[in-house]
């Protein structure tokens, strides 16, 4: 019963593999980063043309987006069928073979590879400027990519189209970068412009993260760290949007009926479109809030600014007031799910609880009250500026009293002190 | 062959030892460095239980070697003594581990109740820092009692209790109106001569089990949906300054060489149970200002961000 | 009783040839069901070690692109990376699969099935049918854990084996379907998880009360509860601990489930919880209640996992050191003593949970002291080797290596039991190695020495024991360089679960070490396709076995290899203990209980007894 002489040298064998093995694990490195050969998917979910106008009072169930393909929309039982008739998705996935091939390899050629980004068109002037005032050079798109791929990609997904692998089981789902929207923003335009987002704006909301989403705070990161995924967001959205506007152009005017000689110019015209829309975004844009008044610094003035706010809460739009109550009703504990601009759910936000996903100071409710929410429903309401004679002569300002007023909605204590009931 | 197999399990036990003996010398392979009050027993306590098991371990593999090298061999015309045990054997080697099973976990009792135990907490007044950390998926929602608040406990004594009270609510997270709110960093003091700076944590989660863990205090302790769990810890150490290069306060200071970027003094908060898909990111730090008017100081400037009305390029 | 025995005895004796079907399928001879139950715990074994190494790949490279099935399963937005919420699925299902489908049924199913009533000298279980149903109540859980992989939305269960609310727990409002809100996976999977569990569950007390039963009941003229092999009293007193613990599982499932299905809140706090969009609750429940229930089944059920291989060990080293088995009575006492402490120590596996820590402490003191009957097992089987006559078969290497491997795990559990330096290494991959010292180098251990060991007697063949050597050899040094270092990483603060170790500052330098780790892991999984083709080679080409190949003294080894339905041709009347090794005034170093006193020799193997063989059942009854 003793081991057969011949299985020593295999045991020796073996063991040498072993340790070589081990040896190997030691000098191995992590070979952290893509392949060469991964690219960017080209888009086949459904565009969204139209958001649907249903309101419920549940959001969407978890695992699905509520629209994930055509194909289940045009199951009768499916709660948008309806949407099918006002006005249907665009559907991606019939893009015709050739077209889709030409699509990636412009794309590619565009925006490189995961594993090499960069945003670059034919305009030697137009790349500088996406250098400079986007940041998108080689070096920290790269960079970015990599942390990209650490941190977001598992939801945001490889080409930044919210549809990651976790994406479906969270709601509010991921941001899709692709049609170039975002939330919380600090720009606006006069004219009332379509935004994007301000580096600054994209790097807080990394930073402080969303309170109340499953957006964590990455507030360990470094301030390069932070500028590289900036940075390389807004290449995923110029990506995204490029490829959007192509799509739609491929999608509306079959072969034969198109407007435009040459595929591949078509789509290289949508990127210096897309870079001035975040050009204009930038820091020049920002808005900067009406002074905060005088006399809303005394006790006495804050307490009369805080009920103004609420009148203006509450009063209706036919009476000059804010209207709130509309969307946020009961102050938003009883509002109602709609759909947004990317086809997710959408809730008025309940301003009892303290929560704000934007950022609690009070610059931040300024810029949503004053911004709107670009992509939610939320609007900039017309009233919002002092409108009489009395108000101006008082040194009021209806914005700030409104933030005055959300700041102390949540807290009972403060609302007692205040005579707010809401009861 | 029985000679191969005998080095076989010896090679293996000699390695074990081995592994523990360099881990403890190789940056960052043990323990990483203590700075908490309690630490210390806790690690004196870890050690004793190593060097105990260790020479448990080493009798009994080396005996278990040593039989198999020496009675390894069958040999045919051998017969093994004919014994069925050994009654004061039996007796010794019952009343030896349990003497010395009983010693450890009696040992135990003093640092366990200093960590844990509710009547050893530090009772809220003005010298105790309080913080209340809300574990959600996937961060770390922290709140402070502001400046303001902080002054009006210097005329009210009772203050600091109320505002545990308050904090001791065990759902929504609303605190009050002007406390400091902050993400994935804990910030407290070093705690002084006369034991200002014990920090008094109220932790609570708005949707599953989390653990708030930090490592380099030897502390954990989940939190709880539906319950607010008190946790306490003082540090002996500090490890943040002000930056001017990035205008706040940056962790990994090391106080001695001054300089920024010490892994040594990068003292991580991580959750220790399982929360989601986000369970290994769920990260923080913990920030140990050099004193308390340091602490204040980055206090005001924390509230300021927060009371911020105008862009900080409009500042 | 009685008469359902003899029934089924009378039932055999008359027809002694059985169909497939009832031969093979759904049969109820308990040596054909414990091999079922073998077989399937070897093939689960494979699901549930390729789950590990899926862990382990991501554990290695949190940040590479997973090759072949990157492509194949996270192509397009997930990056050819492996998603944490897969990652999640991969540990919960292992170690649910490894737990519930290989290490309990292999140990009491297979290895209780077929050593009871061989060893104590019975034809077969008390209750037949139910012991078939024992193994076909496994079939539901099987069927529903594979199918969880591919149900969609979400797939397998991904909550951690431990299944702690709320994110176990928690669920849609009434009418909005099964999904989890707080995170993937923990829906529909979760429920199947749940199913699969009481179904398991059923299985198991099935088997344990017809375990009792037997060993009450049936054991042959002569064998006293003090004369039983060592496996047999482990196997006793682990369906004893299975009777009284199963229950509180089964309700905690039944309640999970319930929650999960209509919502009754039973382990949901009264009060709000938010999901971003979501919310769930109020509820009227409180999730440390699961963790009670659950531990109060599933620490017993640890020493349900190892107890039985203990006394499989204990047979095997006695058996090839040629000598008595040391303190037989005190080993017998020890694990009594386990399993009595074992009802008392849920806790330890809620010291930082927001129990009362003054709980904390009594039931450290309890666990601290579960060591002690260890220790004493562990000193008695070191005294039963010295001085033996040992032979080193490849079953009793396996069982030395137990031995070996069950001081380390035995001796980090005294970490984790002290509460104040628990609360470092608490959810740390301390625990995640102590536990696998435990439940892969311990009872994987003992189970590959039983099947070394017992192969003979199942299917009339040897297995290859240079093979086997081979097989332990890697198995050996491979499983040390996996499951070692993780308490290195446990020292250094790793957290377990953590799908990205290098996030955290403190835990990058150990990075290499978990390279090691897996890169072992892989070295690991092969070596055990070794054992499986030596397994089927042996299974038909193996060398024929005789009676007693192993010249051992228990009663297993005096009917014929495989024994026939009905087991044994000479009833058995047992005279002394199992464990008379080289009794000094005998020719043999062995002594069989079955030999009467003052015979010198067994008698020869090939004796042909089948024709007393009707009488012999008769006698049984």
């Amino acid at each position: 019963m003793t081991c057969a002489s011949g299985s020593r040298k295999e045991c020796a064998t073996w063991l040498s593999a072993v340790v070589l093995l081990a040896a190997c694990s030691a000098g191995c490195g992590d070979p952290d980063g893509y392949s060469p050969e991964l690219r960017y998917p080209v888009r086949t979910d459904p565009i969204i043309v139209k958001p649907p106008t249903t309101e419920t009072a549940v959001p969407d169930r978890p695992g699905v987006l509520p629209i994930m393909n055509m194909l289940a929309l045009n199951a009768p039982n499916h709660p948008l069928h309806s949407m099918l008739k006002d006005g249907p998705p665009l559907d991606p996935s019939v893009l015709a073979p050739n077209d889709r091939a030409v699509l990636q390899t412009t794309m590619d050629e565009l925006f490189g590879t995961p594993l090499v980004p960069r945003t670059a068109g034919p305009d030697a002037e137009f790349n500088l400027r996406l250098r400079e005032e986007l940041d998108q050079t080689d070096a920290k798109l790269a960079t970015g990519s990599l942390l990209y791929r650490q941190h977001c990609l598992h939801c945001h997904g490889l080409a930044g189209d919210g549809r990651g692998p976790t994406a479906f089981w969270i709601n509010p789902h991921p941001r899709d970068y692709r049609p170039g929207l975002y939330k919380f923003i600090s720009i606006s335009d006069p004219q009332g412009r379509e935004m994007r987002a301000s580096k600054e704006d994209l790097a807080r909301t990394v930073r402080r993260g969303l309170d109340g989403t499953a957006m964590p705070a990455f507030s360990t990161l470094s301030d390069e760290e932070l500028s590289a995924i900036t940075a390389y967001v807004i290449h995923l959205s110029i990506r995204g949007e490029v490829e959007l506007n192509s799509m739609k152009n491929f999608l509306t005017f079959p072969a034969g009926q198109r407007t435009w000689d040459n595929d591949k110019e078509m789509i290289q015209s949508w990127l210096p479109t897309s870079g001035d829309n975040w050009f204009s975004s930038q820091q020049g844009a920002v808005v900067t809030p009406k002074p905060y008044p005088k006399a809303y610094e005394s006790e006495e003035g804050f307490a009369q600014s805080v009920k103004d706010g609420w009148d203006i809460f509450k009063t209706p739009g036919d009476k000059q007031g804010g209207d709130c109550l509309k969307c946020h009703t009961d102050y938003g504990r009883k509002a109602q799910f709609r759909y947004d601009a990317w086809g997710t759910m959408v809730r008025p936000a309940d301003l009892t609880l303290g929560v704000y996903r934007g950022g609690r100071r009070p610059i931040d409710l300024y810029w949503r009250i004053h911004n709107g929410i670009a992509g939610s429903g939320m609007v900039r309401s017309p009233h919002f500026q002092p409108t009489t004679k009395d108000e101006i002569a008082s040194g009021k300002d209806r914005l700030w009293s409104l933030v005055n007023f959300l700041q102390v909605l949540p807290y009972p204590a403060m609302r007692e002190k205040y005579g707010i009931k809401i009861d | 062959m029985h000679k191969f197999w005998a080095a076989v399990f010896g090679v293996i036990i000699v390695l074990c030892i081995a592994l523990f003996v360099v881990a403890a010398f190789v940056p960052g392979w043990w323990l990483p460095k203590q700075v908490s009050t309690f630490g210390d027993a806790a690690d004196r306590l870890f050690y004793m239980i190593l060097w105990i098991t260790t020479f448990f371990f080493v009798l009994t593999e080396a005996l278990l070697v040593y039989n198999i090298w020496k009675f390894g061999d069958a040999k045919p015309g051998y017969k093994a003594p004919y014994v069925h045990g050994n009654h004061k054997l039996e007796v010794i080697w019952t009343i030896v581990p349990a003497g010395i099973l009983v010693l450890i976990s009696v040992l135990q009792i003093g640092t366990w109740e200093e960590i844990k135990y509710t009547k050893n907490f530090p009772r809220p007044d003005i010298s105790v820092n309080q913080i209340v950390v809300v574990a959600r998926q996937w961060e770390w929602r922290i709140r402070y009692p502001g400046p303001e608040e902080q002054k009006r406990w210097e005329r009210d004594p009772k203050g600091p209790e109320n505002w545990r009270k308050l904090a001791e609510f065990p759902f929504e997270d609303f605190g009050q109106y002007d406390d400091v709110h902050d993400v994935n960093a804990v910030h407290a003091w070093m705690m002084d001569e006369r034991g200002a700076g014990r920090v008094l944590i109220h932790l609570k989660t708005r949707d599953v089990l989390h653990s708030f863990f930090l490592p380099h205090l030897r502390l954990k302790q989940d939190a709880v949906p539906g319950k607010v769990i008190p946790v306490w810890f003082a540090v002996n150490d500090w490890n943040t300054a002000y930056d001017e290069k990035s205008k706040t306060w940056v962790d990994g200071f090391n106080h001695n060489t001054g300089q920024f970027g010490d892994r040594n003094f990068i003292w991580d908060l991580a959750c220790a149970e399982f929360c989601g898909s986000r369970h290994s990111m769920m990260k923080g730090r913990l920030y140990i200002h050099k004193d308390r008017a340091d602490f204040n100081k980055w206090l005001d400037f924390q509230q300021k961000a927060q009371n911020a009305r105008m862009p900080a390029a409009a500042e | 009783m009685s008469d359902s025995i003899s029934h089924g005895a009378e039932a055999h004796a008359h027809h002694p040839e059985l169909g497939f079907m009832r031969k093979y399928v759904f049969s109820e001879d308990h040596k054909m069901i414990g091999i079922q139950f073998l077989f399937s715990g070897i093939i689960f074994l494979f699901v549930g070690g390729l789950l590990a190494w899926l862990v382990r790949l991501q554990l290695g490279w949190p940040h590479a692109e997973v090759p072949i099935l990157g492509k194949w399963l996270w192509s397009g937005s997930a990056g050819n990376r492996m998603p944490p919420d897969f990652y999640n699925m991969a540990f919960t299902m292992h170690a649910s699969v490894m737990i519930f489908l290989v290490i309990i049924p292999l140990l009491t199913g297979a290895f209780g099935n077929f050593t009871i009533p061989l060893m104590i000298g019975a034809g077969d279980m008390a209750f037949p049918k139910l012991n078939m149903m024992s193994y076909w109540f496994m079939w539901p859980a099987f069927v529903v854990f594979l199918l969880s992989f591919v149900v969609s939305p979400g797939g397998a269960a991904a909550s951690g084996w431990t299944s702690y609310p709320t994110i176990a727990s928690v669920t849609m409002p009434a009418g909005q379907g099964f999904e989890s809100p707080a995170q993937a996976a923990s829906g529909i999977g979760q429920i199947m998880w749940l199913v699969g569990l009481i179904f398991v569950g059923v299985s198991s007390m099935m088997g344990s009360v017809n375990y009792i039963t037997t060993i009450i009941n049936m054991r042959a003229p002569g064998m006293t509860l003090f004369r039983m092999p060592m496996t047999i009293w482990a196997m006793f007193i682990t369906a004893i601990l299975q009777a009284f613990a199963l229950p509180v599982l089964t309700v905690a499932l039944f309640l999970q489930l319930l929650d999960k299905t209509i919502n009754t809140s039973f382990f949901l706090p009264p009060g709000t919880l938010n999901f971003g969009n979501w919310t769930a609750g109020p509820g009227g429940g409180q999730p440390l209640l699961w963790q009670h229930l659950f531990w109060f089944y599933s620490h017993p059920a640890v020493y349900i996992m190892i107890l039985p291989a203990m006394g499989m060990v204990s047979d095997i080293i006695s058996t090839f050191s040629r000598k008595a088995l040391f303190g037989y009575k005190p080993m017998v006492f020890a694990i009594a003593g386990i399993a009595g402490l074992g009802f008392i120590v849920w806790g330890h596996h809620m010291f930082q949970s927001g129990m009362d820590p003054r709980l904390g402490t009594g039931f450290m003191i309890a666990t601290i002291l579960i060591a002690l009957p260890s220790a004493v097992k562990t000193f008695n089987w070191l005294g039963t080797t010295y001085q033996g006559n040992l032979q080193l078969t490849t079953a009793m290497l396996n069982a030395l290596a137990f031995v070996s491997m069950f001081v380390i795990g035995g001796l980090s559990g005294i970490f984790m039991a002290a509460t104040t330096v628990d609360v470092y290494i608490h959810d740390t991959y301390y625990i995640v190695g102590h536990i696998h010292y435990v439940l892969f180098m311990s009872s994987v251990f003992g189970i590959f020495a039983g099947v070394y060991y017992w192969f003979p007697k199942m299917f009339g063949r040897l297995m290859n024991e240079k093979w086997g050597k081979i097989h332990f050899f890697i198995t050996f040094v491979s499983a040390n360089l996996t499951f070692y270092p993780m308490h290195i990483l446990g020292t250094g603060g790793h957290m377990r679960r953590i799908a990205d170790p290098l996030q955290y500052e403190f835990l990058r330098p150990l990075q290499p070490m978990n390279q090691l780790i897996s890169i072992s892991a892989f070295v690991l999984g092969f070596a055990q396709f070794i054992f499986v083709a030596n397994f089927l080679y042996s299974l038909f080409k193996g060398p024929k076995a005789g009676r007693n190949p192993w010249n051992s003294n228990t009663l297993e080894w005096t009917c014929p290899s495989p024994p026939p339905h009905g087991n044994f041709d000479i009833a058995p009347v047992v005279y002394r203990g199992p464990y008379e090794y080289g009794a000094p005034d005998r020719e043999d170093d062995f002594w069989p209980q079955t030999l009467p006193p003052g015979v010198a020799k067994v008698p020869a193997e090939e004796a042909p007894h089948t024709a007393e063989q009707p009488k012999v059942e008769k006698e049984h009854g």
